[in-house]
Parts: C-alpha cells; structure tokens; sequence
C-alpha cells in the first residue's frame, strides 16, 4: 500500500496536533508568553502519563480484546504503591512524627516494584477470566473497573486506621518520591521507552506478529498452532503493568494516593486515544506510532478548552473526548470505505432528526460555555449558531439527495 | 449504444427475460467485466462458469442489486433497470442464493423466511401465520422441516432450502444460485436437483454458478462461459461437451483423467498409524463423532476420506491436529512414536500440519498481507538475535514459497482479500508448508476453487507426496477423490466403511459404503 495512505492517520493527527496547537496560541497568549511551561507540563507530560496505559490499552485492542480496568487499576496500584511507603516507613521509623516525610531511596524502588508485581497479578487473574472461566472481556475487566477502587479504598481505610487516624487518602511527603512524577523527563522518558519497546514487540517479533493475527481471526489464529492463551496474557499483563506505571506517576504527583478521585474515567480516555490512534475496536488494526500521536493529540485538544474557557475546562473534557472519538472513527470508516465522504450524511428521516440534534447541541453548548464566560447575549447567539446550522445541514442533505438522484438518472440513461 | 430495436437478433430479445447490455465494472485498476452482453431467456437455466476472477460474482452481484456502479444497461422484460441494492431488485422479482448463507442462526425458520417483511398487525407478529405460509412453501418444495426449528440446527442443506424458501415468499421469478452445492453432501445436492426442477415447472429462471461440471451437464439449458470479465462463448448444452467447456474457461485444453497416483511404492515404516482411535460426542444420541478408526498411511501417499456431512472427516483430523474439544483416545502413532496433542503447536512441531476446510472463516487473516499470511506459522525460523524476526529473511522465505506454489499476487504486501480462491488456498498451504510437514491435512483443499488453480493443487499435492510427505485429504467431490489419491478410505457415521485402492474404487463403491 503506498505510504501515505497507510499512514494516513498518523499525517492527520500530526496536522491536527499542529493547528489546535497554533490556533489556541493565537486566541490565547499562554502559549506565547509561557511556552516551556505550557508545552511540556501541560501538554507533554499529561500526554506521556495518558500514552504510557494508553499503549497498554491499545495491545489489547489489536489482540481483540477490551480492557476497561485501567482507570481503577491507576487508583489501585497509587494505593498499593503508598500503603507499601507507608508501612516500610513506619517500620523502620517507628517513632517519627511524620514517618512519610523523608524514605530512603530504595523503600520508593521496593514499593514501585511491589506495585509492578500486583499488576501482573491482576493481569494475569483477567487473562484466567477471560481463557478458563471464559468471560467476555468486558465483563471480566468490567468487574476490577467497579471492584479495584472500592478495594483502593477499603485498603486505605484498613492501614491508616493502624498508624493512626483512619482516612481513605494516604499522603507520602516524601521529596525524592515527589520528584519522580515533578520531573517531566522521566514520565516522558518511561513513555518513550514503553513505545519503543512495543514498537519492536509488535513490529519485529514472532509474539507481536501473533497479536495481530489473533486480532484479526482468532479462531483461525488457534488452527494456525498459535498459543492464543499466553498472547492474551502478555496482553492484559502489558495493559495492567502500563496502569501501574502511570498509577506510580500520578501518585508521586499529588504525593498521595486518592482511590475516589484517582484516575476516574481513565481508562475511556486510553481507549479514546488508541481508537483516535487507528485501532480498531474489531482487532487486528493499529499502530504504536498512532496511539502515540492520538494520546498527544487528545491533550492538546483538552489544553486548548483549558485555555479557551478556562473557569470550567474540566466540565467540558467528556465532551470533548466524546466528539473526537466519534470524528475519528468515523474519519477512519469513510477513508477506508469505497463510498468515502461521498455518502450521504442525512437521508430520510434519521437523518432529519440527526440534523436537529446537532443544531440543538452546537446552540446549546455555545450558549452554556458564553454564559459561564459570562459574555452577555449567550441564548442569541446560540439560538443563532444553531440555527445556522441547522440551515446549512438541510441544504447540504438536500443538495446531496439531489445530487445522489441525478447521478442514478444519468446512468440508467446511458448504455 | 445502438437502439436494440435494430439488433438482427430481436427475435431472442422478445423472449428475454434479462438483457444484458454491455456491462463493465471496474475495482480500482482492475477491470472485473468488460463490456458483457447477454441474454437470459424465460425459464431456463443458464449456468454461468468460468475461473475465480473471470468474473462471474460481480455480473451476478450487478444483477441482484448488489453493486449498483457499473457501466452499461440491464433490461427487465424489456424495460431498462437499474436497481438501487438488493431489496429494490428483490422487489422486481430477482433473488441471489449465495455461497456463504445469510441466515439469522438464532432464530425460527419461519422468521428468517419472512426476515425483514414480517407479517405484522399494528407492530405485533402474526406468527401463526407466517408459520402457515412457511410451511406452505416449504412443502412446495418437498423439504419436511418445520418452521418452528431454529435455523442454526439445521444442516447445511436445510438451511440453503430456508434460503430458496425465501425468495419464493418473495414472489421472485428470477433466481440466481451462486455455487449452491459446494458446501453440500451427495444426497444433499440431489435432493437440491429435485427442488430446482420444481421450480423450473413453476416458470422461475434460474442462473447457475458452479464449478462441478456433471452439475452443469446435467442442469443447464445453456451455458454462458467467462474468462477474464469478457463473455467468451454461450453454448447449448447439447452442443458442447464438459472437455469444450473447460477449454473455454481456461483457454487451454484440460483434461480431468490424468489420474496422477503413483501407486508403486517402497513399504516403510508407516508416518503415521491409527488405532482404535475414538472421539465422544456429548449430547448426542450418536454418543460417538467417532469410533474405533485403525488405519495408516506410507510417507509419501495420498490418502482420502470419503463419506457424507457428519460422517467424520472433519471430526477424525481435528483429532489428529490436537484442536478437538471432546474427551477423545485411542492410539496415534506418528514415525513410530506414540503421541497426543492438547494444542495445534504440538502437532506443528512434531511435524502435522492442517489446512482447514473453511478458508474464509478458520484459515484467513484478513487484517495481514500476503506475505504475513504465509509466514505466520514459521516466523520463528527467521529469528536473528534474540526474539526480533528478521524482515529479509521472512520475505526471502515468503516469495520462495509464492515462486514455489506459483501464487498469483500483486507482491508480498498485496491485501490478502486481493487474491482469488484459489491463490488465497495456496497461501494458506503455503503457509503450512514451511513447518516442514511430514503429516499434511488437507480438508477439502479445494473448495470455492476454479478448475485450472484446481489442477495446479494436485500436481502440487503429489509433488509434496514424492517428497515424502504422507498426505491425509477429504473432498466435496468424489471424482477429485477419485483422481488424486492413492487410496480412499470411506468413513461413515464415524466409523471406517470401506478401505479402496485407487484402481478398484469407483464412485458407485464409495457411496454405498458410505450410505448404508
């Protein structure tokens, strides 16, 4: 296939990388008169620590299956990742005031390692799920999405009720584990590392070849004499390590670990990114380069609604993934169809209702986003927006029907 | 386009049910019709052959409302169509029965008949009577099923009969047959001959893919010949003769009974021995898939197993590959060597390699290329440093085996779903090829292949067999069984019926083993 149609996601999200970046910096002068600090704290680390669980997302995608447990399995391994700090602190400095205040060096490593290790755990208790109890992916990851952070929560409770008041946040102090998550380079660097380790699994290895032909035809994958059981392991292990990693950076972050707010919806904007990437949700289809791009891409969406409404950017974040994931996906579909942006976009009555809709919800979160701005006149211009939207939709539904029409006339004409 | 009012041959116009008018389509670069013209006459059956890629699917695809881009005209009784998709030439009375069925498995006979025009009061199903009316038709056409069973029970052959029971609900006059008995037993086809004389007495027009040439003799009023996209020659079946047929197809004269066995051969030790060989089937009444099967085979013979659908052939290789999910036993002896597979890699690297019967689905990797295809099973031997397979040598071994097995592709890189039938089967082959087999499955090799990439696979088969390699086949089609193997072993409720030598068996011989 020629190059520039395989990579063909890639170039579109390296150009919409490109003009959300110099769009925001020509509305909002943050990017101007503070570039280092806007590029690399909030675009580039964000980025790396949502690309390193979004990688292992996308494994398990391009092996077929869905793993929804890496928002929870953040909150987890934060827990597990503290809670270790917290006891081997206390341990050795029983009388402390502040026992979290100052750990030695190699207590972070053991509690890190600890953390990697109950990952593989959990990733291999999915992949038993999944291969001998025989439940369905998302069922099996469904289950540690809902049970992994209550369990976050009961562990935080259960320890510091031991050293003292019972609480579900563990804080760690400590300036050494701080800086493990301050320094940008080194989440940059694990997520470098991780893409091109992947990269080289998945393009230059027996194992990485297997994936995606598992993806792609599991049954037939099985005939072909393929261990699909160990793939599926190394998969859902890969997924579970890359939460754990990016679950030990958001810890070290905050200097705490925090089940009820850690990581909550994580593992949709892993999804979200690799599915913006190129994978597909059917397997056997993606690349890292993709997911790299895709995760880089979602921050910088999400940073420019930062800037741009700054007062509430959070609220407006779902939204925003929410659209990217439909635009890109159906990008995908319609580059890879034959019918491309040819189609029709509205036929018949769905297509009516579909165009209400869309003028109705433009209109409305212009309207919402102005008010919260507090620009005055917001329902005008909403109601005007939508409107005009809702206008130029019709026409392009009826010239297109029209066009579609012609089009059958002229052929049955020839001949 | 001249006005058809003035073509000298207005006399077999008038009566022409479907004209053709030249038709082209192209797929990208590729032109899969060329300026067809043919003319489709009230009642009869016209077969339709030629190789893959001559063709013949996407001039049945155009005429069912499948493509709807092409060029040229379709004329319905004289009136110039051009159908919109599947329900609009549905609704002007033309049906496809296709190769794959297309049949809701979860649900009744009677609701798969009338799927997407359910009979229905103020939004409820009237069940009953779409029962009746399924049964009504159904009887028409001689077949005892009820309407009540749920589709995915039913054999094969049943649910292909749910099919044409469908397009008559539809009131179609025209129905169009895509290799319908390809996936079917003997007493299958037969009873699909019985059904499509009822409906040739009922007035319905019928086009007819197919690649078996008894079919075609003995069905068709006429024959119309592809190659290439471009029609070479329609002949009545009184006037031509298979051998003239298959001439056309491939432009060049092929003849079935080179029979290829070498039947002098040095007795060794057996590649491999069976005995007692058995395989449970739970909740059945049958108890057994398969019972006390003893057999062995020479390196370097061809050995096929004959019997009807359920019969076992299926069942007895998933035994021997190591993917049977029964509780199974009995003795396998492969050079000697007791042994007893829990995984298909087992078998691979002890040296049994299978190619499956159902390609498309068990076989096929359509997110890989060509190339990925063929070496997915022996990537591990282009292994360099470490675990990272080496990009040359993988190529190197892949366009060896594309030379080798003469594949017909576009490149390594080529998308796999580029290829026709039968290079995809010699992809998959291929692919087995490279572990170095000394044990090959072949299950129905040939399968939704053309007659000349037909002839290519047994002379491969027997190149193989002359290197050594004891070879284990079955086959939709007993002449095939008949032409290529050394010896054809009948299985018949899943227990051995017969054991022929090639020169004493015949296809009378096979089939009473297997059916009594």
């Amino acid at each position: 296939m020629n190059p520039l149609r395989k990579y063909l996601t890639e170039i579109v999200l390296i150009a919409g990388i490109l003009v959300v970046f110099s769009v925001t910096a020509c509305i909002n002068d943050a990017y101007v008169s503070r570039f280092s600090y806007n590029a690399s704290r909030l675009i580039l680390q964000p980025a790396a620590i949502l690309g390193i669980f979004a990688l292992g997302a996308a494994v398990v995608i391009i092996a077929g299956g869905i793993d929804l447990s890496s928002g929870s399995m953040i909150a987890f391994s934060s827990s597990i990742a503290c809670l270790s700090m917290l006891v081997m602190a206390n341990w050795l400095n029983p009388d402390a005031v502040n026992p979290t205040a100052d750990i030695p060096g190699w207590v972070i490593g053991v509690a890190i390692a600890i953390t990697l290790a109950v990952s593989l755990l959990i990733g291999t208790l999915h992949t038993w799920l999944i291969t001998v109890v025989r439940l369905p992916p998302f069922v099996a990851t469904l289950a540690s999405l809902v049970g992994l952070r209550s369990l976050a929560i009961i562990m935080n409770k259960a320890v510091t009720a031991e050293f003292g008041t019972q609480t579900i946040k563990v804080n760690i102090q400590d300036p050494k584990f701080y800086a493990l998550g301050d320094n940008i380079w080194i989440s940059v660097t694990v997520f470098l590392v991780i893409a091109l380790v992947l990269y080289v699994i998945l393009n230059h290895t027996v194992l990485g070849r297997h994936l995606y032909a598992m993806g792609g035809n599991e049954e037939a994958a099985r005939l072909s004499g393929i261990r699909t059981d160990r793939l599926k392991w190394f998969a859902y292990c890969f997924a579970s390590f890359t939460a754990a990693v990016a679950g030990n950076l958001f810890a070290s972050l905050i200097q705490q670990s925090d089940p009820e707010s850690q990581g909550v919806a994580q593992e949709l904007f892993a999804i979200a990114a690799a599915v913006i990437g190129g994978c597909s949700l059917a397997g056997g289809i993606g690349r890292v380069s993709g997911v790299v791009l895709g995760a880089v891409f979602l921050r910088v969406v999400i940073d420019a609604v930062a800037k741009l409404i700054p007062s509430a950017s959070d609220d407006f974040k779902g939204m925003i993934v929410g659209l990217l994931v439909v635009l890109a996906v159906a990008f995908n579909q319609l580059t890879d169809s034959r019918e491309g942006f040819r189609k029709q976009f509205f036929p018949g009555w769905l297509g009516g209702v579909s165009i209400f809709t869309i003028g109705l919800l433009s209109g409305a979160v212009l309207a919402f986003s102005l008010e919260m701005s507090g620009d005055a006149g917001s329902w005008k211009k909403g109601l005007v927006v939508g409107l005009a939207i809702v206008g130029l939709l019709t026409a392009t539904k009826f010239f297109s029907g029209w066009m579609a029409a012609k089009s059958l006339a002229s052929k049955s004409q020839t001949g | 386009m001249p006005d058809s009012n003035a073509d000298p041959k207005t006399a077999i116009l008038k009566q022409a049910v479907i004209s053709v008018r030249a038709i082209s389509k192209r797929f990208g670069g590729v032109a899969a019709l060329s300026a067809v013209t043919l003319d489709v006459r009230e009642g009869e059956l016209l077969s339709i052959c030629g190789e893959n890629g001559a063709g013949k699917s996407t001039l049945m695809k155009i005429l069912c409302g499948q493509h709807t881009e092409y060029d040229g005209q379709v004329l319905l009784r004289g009136q110039p169509v051009r159908f919109s998709g599947i329900k609009d030439a549905e609704s002007h009375g033309i049906s496809i029965i296709h190769q794959e069925l297309n049949l809701v498995e979860e649900l009744s006979v009677a609701a798969n008949i009338f799927l997407g025009r359910e009979l229905s009061q103020w939004g409820f199903l009237k069940s009953a009577e779409m029962n009746h009316r399924a049964r009504g038709i159904l009887s028409r056409l001689d077949c005892d099923i009820s309407p009540k069973t749920i589709a995915g029970q039913l054999r094969v052959g049943d649910q292909q009969l749910i099919e044409i029971a469908r397009a008559l609900s539809m009131g179609s006059d025209i129905m169009i047959m895509d290799e319908p008995t390809s996936a079917l037993t003997e007493t299958e086809s037969a009873r699909l001959d019985r059904v499509i004389d009822q409906l040739r007495k009922s007035g319905v027009t019928i086009l007819y893919i197919s690649h078996k040439m008894d079919e075609i003799f003995r069905l068709s009023d006429r024959i119309a010949i592809l190659r290439d996209g471009r029609l070479v020659n329609v002949m009545d079946k009184s006037e031509t003769s298979p051998r003239e047929v298959a001439h056309n197809m491939v432009g060049r004269e092929f003849s079935l009974d080179q029979r290829t066995a070498s039947l002098a051969r040095i007795e060794s030790m057996p590649a491999l021995e069976v005995s007692g060989l058995w395989r449970r089937w739970p909740n059945h009444p049958r108890k057994w898939r398969l019972n006390d099967i003893s057999f062995s085979v020479q390196p370097g013979e061809i050995v096929g197993f004959a019997g009807l659908m359920g019969a076992g052939r299926t069942e007895l290789f998933e035994c021997l590959f190591g993917v049977s999910e029964d509780e199974h036993g009995g003795m396998v002896k492969l050079n000697g060597r007791c042994i007893h597979f829990t995984h298909p890699q087992e078998a691979l690297d002890a040296g049994i390699a299978m190619v499956t019967e159902d390609r498309k689905r068990l076989g096929l990797f359509g997110n890989l290329d060509v190339g990925q295809n063929i070496s997915l099973n022996s990537l591990h031997k282009d292994v360099v440093a470490r675990s990272i397979v080496s990009a040359v040598a993988e190529r190197k071994r892949v366009t060896g085996t594309i030379d080798q097995l003469q594949i017909r592709t576009d490149g390594t890189n080529a998308a796999i779903g580029s290829l026709s039938g039968g290079n995809q089967q010699k992809c998959v082959i291929g692919r087995s090829l490279l572990t170095d087999p000394k044990v090959l499955l072949l299950d129905d090799p040939t399968r939704g292949v053309d007659i000349g990439a037909k002839s290519e696979i047994y002379r491969l088969m027997r190149e193989l067999a002359d290197r050594g390699i004891a070879i284990l086949m079955t086959s939709s089609e007993l002449p095939e069984l008949l032409l290529v193997c050394d010896r054809i072993i009948v299985l018949n409720e899943g227990r051995i019926a017969a054991s022929l030598d090639a020169d004493e068996a015949t296809e009378q011989l096979i089939m009473e083993a297997a059916t009594k």
